[in-house]
C-alpha cells in the first residue's frame, strides 16, 4: 500500500496551517471546532471529510478569514493571517450557494476580484478569456447568473475563484445543490482543473465517496476535532478511530481483548480468534473488519495470512451488484459484503466458513 | 359557477370602493362649478385654470421639490440607520428596528404637533434660547416656513424609508457580502458595488412611498406651514372646504396624481437593477468573532454607530416633548418647567365632547376592523385557491387605495359618496376607512394562507369535514395569530386616520378631528395629554400586535419537514 508516513513530512512549508484553533460560536455553547492543528502542502488536493456540524466549514471560514479563532494562529504560506481580514488574504472561496452576483454578468463577476486589486483592463480581459476558456463557459460571459444553470453557475464560481491566481481554493461543499449525474462530471471537472492550475484546493464536503475520489489527502472530522489525516486509502483500509470505521465505508465494530498468541499478536472476541498483521498493544480494545473484506471460502482450505472460521447465514439482503451476509460466527455477529453472481444462493441457516486476512483487521485508537 | 361565485363580492368591492371614486374624481374634474354645486356638463376649464393658475404652479413646484428633498434627506439618514441595522447589529436587531416604525404607527397629528411645540413661538426652543440668553424675545423664524415643513416631512419620511431598506437589506444573502471580500473588496467597496446595488431598489421603494406622503400631506403644511410652507394638498382640500369649487379641486388632485405618478417611474427607473436574487441559504450569520482593530477602523466604528444612533434621538425627542409637556402646569409649552401636575388629565377625562369624540372614533375603528375582518378574510380565502398570475393585479388594484396619497383618496371618496347619494355620517367614515384597512387585513391573512400547507385543509376534508367545518376546525385555529396581528393593526390604523375621516365625517368629529380642531383654536396641554394617552395605546397596540405576529410565525413548519 502506497501510504506515506505522516511523520516524515513534505519536503516544503506548509501553504496552510492550523495551530491550536479553536472556535466556540457566541450563540451556542458547544465547541464548534478544536482545538485543531493541521497542515495542508501546497499543490494538492486536500479534503475535509466529516458529517454537518463537525466543524468542517468553520476551519474552512477561519482560513478564509470570515472568521476568527478563539484562540490558535491560522498561517498561510508561512504568514501569520490570524487576525488578517478576508479581503487581505491570498484565498479565494467557492461557496457552497456559489454566491455569484446576482447583479453582475458572467463577465462582471470574473472581473470583480481583479478590480478589486487594480489590474488593468486589458489583462482583466485576457483572464477572463482564459477562466472563461478554462471552465468551459464560452458565449455566456453576459449572462446574468439567474439565466445559467446549476451546473453552470459552479463554474463560473469556480473561474471567479481561480482568476486572482490565490495560493489556496476553499470549496464549501459547492457539488451539494447538483444532481447526482452532473455532481459525477463536475468532480472530474474539479480533478483536472485542480491538476492544470497547480493550485492547493481545501475542498469540505460529507460526502465520502467525493472525498476519497478526488484527494491526494483528507481529514476526518467528527465534534469539533480531526480523528484521522491521511490519504484516502489510509483513510479507508486503516481507520483510527471507531467514527473513521463506521463513517467511511461499512465496518463490523467487534469489542475483543488483544493478545499474544503463539503465531504472533491476536483479538479475541468470544470463541473467535482474529490474528492481527502486526504489533499490538494488549488489553481490551475495538477492531474493526470492513464488510467486504470478510471472504467466503472453501470449506477446509487453509488461510495464508489470517483466520478461517465457520459460520451461520442469519440474514440476506439481496442489492443488485452485492449480497449484505447477517453472520454468526462462534458468538461473534458479523456483516459480509459479496460480490452477488447468479450462481450464488444463500439461505438463513446455510453453514459457511469465512476467511479474515490478517491485515484487514484494524485495531482502533478508541 | 362554482368558480365565478365567490369572485363576484371581490369585483363588487373593487368597482364600489376602489375604480368608481377613482373614476368619478376624474370625470368631476371635467365637470362645471357652479357656486359650489357639481354641473355634470362637460368642460376641460378646470385643467386650464389649473395650468394658468401661477399660485398652483408655484405650490406644485415648490410641493414636489419639498417632497422630494425631505425624501431624500430621509433616505440619506436612514439607508446607513438600515445598514448598520442589517448588517452590523447582532443583538436586539428586532427592538433596532421597531424603534424605528413605532412613530409610524404614533398618529400623524401627533408627530407634526409636536415640532409645532417645539419650534412655535412660545415654544420649547424659544424659550430654551431665551432662557440661555441667546435671544432676547421669541423668534418667529422656526415655525411657519417651508423649512419647518420639510424638516417634519423628513421626520416622517424616515421610517418609511428605514424599513423598505432593512427589508431589501435583509434579503441579501450574507454568502454574496463574504463573497466580495473574499474576491479582495474591503467594507467600502463592497457596500458600493455590492450591497447598494442589490438594496438600491428598496430604497427607491420607501422613497418613492416617502415622497408620495410628502406630496399630499395635508397636516403637516396645514399645522407647522403657515402661509410660508403651505402645499398642495392644502390647495386641493380648501377646495372641497370653503372655496367650494369640487371640479376644480378633482382636476388639482389628478394633475398632482400625474406628476407623481411622473415622479415614481423616474424613480423607479433609476433604481432598476438587473438580475435577480434568489432565494438561497445565507452565509453563517454566526458572530465572527472579534479583530483587533486599528485606530482608524475604531473612529470608522464610532462613526457608524453616531450616523446610527443620532436618528433615534430625533426621531423621539418630539415624541417624549409632548409626554413631558402633558406633566406641566403652565398651559404654555416653554422652559423651564412651572411644576409638576396631572391636571391636564383631568381636564382630558371631565371633558365630555373628548368622550363623544373617543366613542365615535372607537365605534369606528371597531366597526371598520370588524368588517374588514370578514370581508378580508374571505377574500384572502378566494386568492389563495387561485393562481398568482390571476391574483396580483387584483390584489394590486384593490390595495391601491392604501397607496394613494390620503388627500387624493379623501376626495375621490367625497366626490363618490356625493354622486351615489350617500349623504355625511358615520356609515360614511367607516366606508371609507375600509378601503385601506381591507385590504392590509386581506393581506396579511393571504401571506399567512400561502405559507400553511394545502395538506392541513386536504387531511381535514379526508377526514370528513366539510369546507365550512374545516375552516372553523382547521384553518382558523391556524390563522387565529394573524386575524389579531391584522386587527389591531387596522385599529390604530382607523383610529388615527384623519385627513379621509376629515373629508367624509359629518358634524360629529372623531378623536383625531376633534383634537385637530381644537389645534386651530389653541393650545392646551390638555391636548399633550390627549396625544400621551393615544401615543401610548398604539405603542401598546402595535408591541402586542407584532408578538402576536411573531408567535403565529411557528407556524410554518410544514408536516412534510416537520418529521424529517
Amino acid at each position: 500500500m502506497p501510504t506515506e508516513p505522516a511523520d516524515a513530512g513534505p519536503a516544503t512549508a506548509p501553504i496552510v496551517s492550523l495551530r491550536r484553533v479553536s472556535k466556540t460560536y457566541d450563540q451556542s455553547r458547544v465547541r464548534a471546532l478544536g482545538p485543531v492543528d493541521i497542515d495542508i502542502r501546497s499543490g494538492e488536493f486536500f479534503s475535509v471529510l466529516g458529517p454537518s456540524g463537525s466543524g468542517k466549514t468553520t476551519m474552512l471560514r477561519l482560513i478564509a478569514g470570515f472568521e476568527v479563532p478563539d484562540s490558535g494562529q491560522v498561517f498561510i504560506d508561512g504568514a501569520d493571517v490570524t487576525w488578517t481580514r478576508p479581503y487581505h488574504r491570498d484565498v479565494n472561496t467557492v461557496f457552497q450557494n456559489y454566491a455569484l452576483f446576482p447583479h453582475m454578468t458572467v463577465a462582471a463577476n470574473l472581473a470583480y476580484p481583479l478590480r478589486m486589486r487594480g489590474t488593468e483592463a486589458g489583462e482583466i480581459a485576457r483572464r477572463s478569456a482564459d477562466l472563461i476558456e478554462l471552465v468551459d463557459m464560452q458565449g455566456y460571459e453576459q449572462r446574468l447568473p439567474h439565466q445559467l444553470s446549476g451546473g453552470q453557475r459552479q463554474r463560473v464560481a469556480l473561474a471567479r475563484a481561480l482568476i486572482g491566481r490565490p495560493k489556496v481554493v476553499l470549496l464549501d461543499e459547492p457539488l451539494g445543490a447538483l444532481d447526482l449525474r452532473l455532481r459525477q462530471q463536475m468532480q472530474s471537472v474539479l480533478k483536472r482543473l485542480q491538476r492544470e492550475v497547480e493550485i492547493t484546493f481545501i475542498y469540505v464536503t460529507h460526502d465520502q465517496g467525493e472525498a476519497l475520489s478526488m484527494s491526494d489527502r483528507l481529514a476526518v472530522m467528527h465534534a469539533g476535532a480531526i480523528d484521522q489525516i491521511g490519504t484516502p486509502e489510509d483513510v479507508y483500509y486503516r481507520p483510527e478511530t471507531r467514527f473513521v470505521a463506521a463513517f467511511i465505508g461499512r465496518s463490523n465494530l467487534v469489542a475483543c481483548r488483544i493478545e499474544r498468541g503463539a503465531g504472533g499478536w491476536q483479538a479475541r472476541a468470544g470463541d473467535v480468534r482474529l490474528a492481527l498483521g502486526g504489533e499490538a498493544a494488549p488489553g481490551e480494545a475495538t477492531v474493526a473488519i470492513r464488510w467486504e473484506a470478510i471472504e467466503l471460502v472453501e470449506d477446509g482450505s487453509v488461510p495464508e495470512a489470517g483466520v478461517h472460521l465457520p459460520a451461520t447465514i442469519d440474514s440476506v439482503v439481496f442489492h443488485g451488484d452485492t449480497i449484505e451476509l447477517g453472520l454468526a460466527a462462534q458468538g461473534v455477529t458479523l456483516t459480509a459484503l459479496v460480490q452477488a453472481k447468479r450462481r450464488l444462493r444463500f439461505a438463513p441457516g446455510q453453514p459457511v466458513t469465512v476467511g479474515i486476512a490478517s491485515d484487514d483487521v484494524v485495531v482502533l485508537r478508541d | 359557477m362554482r368558480r365565478v361565485l365567490p369572485i363576484a363580492p371581490i369585483y363588487l368591492w373593487l368597482i364600489l370602493l376602489v375604480v368608481a371614486p377613482n373614476l368619478l374624481l376624474i370625470v368631476a374634474s371635467v365637470w362645471k362649478n357652479d357656486g359650489g354645486v357639481m354641473l355634470r356638463e362637460f368642460t376641460v376649464a378646470n385643467y386650464g385654470k389649473v395650468l394658468d393658475s401661477s399660485t398652483y404652479r408655484l405650490l406644485i413646484v415648490r410641493t414636489l421639490y419639498t417632497a422630494l428633498g425631505a425624501a431624500l434627506l430621509a433616505a440619506l439618514i436612514a439607508y446607513p440607520m438600515a445598514c448598520f441595522a442589517s448588517l452590523k447589529l447582532r443583538r436586539h436587531k428586532l427592538t433596532a428596528v421597531l424603534l424605528v416604525i413605532i412613530p409610524l404607527w404614533v398618529s400623524l397629528l401627533i408627530r407634526v404637533f409636536a415640532w409645532r411645540m417645539l419650534l412655535g413661538e412660545n415654544g420649547v426652543l424659544n424659550s430654551f434660547l431665551i432662557e440661555i440668553g441667546v435671544l432676547n424675545e421669541p423668534s418667529d423664524a422656526f415655525l411657519y416656513t417651508r423649512f419647518t415643513v420639510f424638516l417634519t416631512l423628513t421626520y416622517v419620511a424616515i421610517p418609511y424609508v428605514f424599513i423598505t431598506a432593512y427589508t431589501a437589506l435583509e434579503r441579501i444573502p450574507r454568502s454574496l457580502i463574504e463573497a466580495s471580500h473574499d474576491c479582495g473588496a474591503n467594507g467600502l467597496r463592497t457596500l458600493r458595488h455590492v450591497i447598494w446595488p442589490l438594496s438600491r431598489q428598496g430604497v427607491a421603494i420607501g422613497f418613492a412611498l416617502a415622497f408620495l406622503i410628502a406630496v399630499a400631506d395635508y397636516v403637516t403644511p396645514a399645522m407647522v406651514g403657515g402661509m410660508d410652507g403651505t402645499m398642495v394638498g392644502v390647495m386641493i382640500q380648501s377646495q372641497f372646504g370653503l372655496a367650494g369649487n369640487w371640479p376644480l379641486g378633482a382636476a388639482m388632485a389628478i394633475m398632482l396624481l400625474l406628476a407623481v405618478a411622473l415622479f415614481v417611474a423616474v424613480i423607479a427607473r433609476l433604481a432598476r437593477v438587473e438580475g435577480r436574487l434568489e432565494a438561497t441559504p445565507g452565509g453563517a450569520g454566526l458572530d465572527p468573532g472579534r479583530r483587533p482593530r486599528t485606530a482608524a477602523e475604531r473612529a470608522q466604528r464610532l462613526g457608524q454607530w453616531t450616523l446610527f444612533i443620532l436618528p433615534y434621538l430625533f426621531l423621539y425627542t418630539p415624541l417624549a416633548a409632548v409626554a413631558v409637556f402633558s406633566f406641566n402646569a403652565s398651559k404654555i409649552p416653554s422652559l423651564p418647567f412651572t411644576g409638576v401636575t396631572l391636571e391636564w388629565y383631568a381636564v382630558l377625562f371631565d371633558d365630555a365632547e373628548i368622550g363623544a369624540a373617543l366613542r365615535l372614533s372607537l365605534l369606528v375603528a371597531g366597526s371598520t376592523v370588524a368588517i374588514a375582518l370578514v370581508v378580508g378574510t374571505g377574500f384572502a380565502l378566494v386568492f389563495a385557491g387561485r393562481r398568482r398570475r390571476f391574483s396580483n393585479v387584483l390584489l394590486g388594484t384593490l390595495a391601491l387605495p392604501v397607496a394613494l396619497p390620503g388627500v387624493v383618496l379623501g376626495v375621490a371618496l367625497v366626490v363618490a359618496f356625493q354622486v351615489f347619494g350617500v349623504g355625511p355620517g358615520v356609515h360614511r367614515v367607516i366606508l371609507g376607512h375600509l378601503t385601506f384597512v381591507m385590504p392590509i387585513v386581506m393581506l396579511i391573512v393571504l401571506a399567512r394562507l400561502r405559507l400553511l400547507d394545502p395538506s392541513y385543509a386536504e387531511a381535514s376534508m379526508d377526514l370528513g369535514a366539510n369546507p365550512l367545518r374545516t375552516f372553523i376546525h382547521v384553518m382558523l385555529p391556524m390563522l387565529a395569530s394573524a386575524l389579531i396581528g391584522a386587527a389591531l393593526l387596522g385599529l390604530t390604523l382607523s383610529f388615527d386616520e384623519i385627513i379621509v375621516t376629515f373629508f367624509l365625517t359629518g358634524v360629529q368629529p372623531t378623536l383625531p378631528v376633534y383634537v385637530w380642531n381644537q389645534l386651530r383654536f389653541g393650545f392646551t396641554p390638555a391636548v399633550n395629554a390627549t396625544f400621551t394617552c393615544i401615543g401610548i395605546a398604539s405603542f401598546l397596540i402595535v408591541v402586542l400586535a407584532t408578538r402576536i405576529l411573531r408567535a403565529g410565525a411557528g407556524v410554518r413548519a410544514r408536516p412534510a419537514l416537520a418529521g424529517a
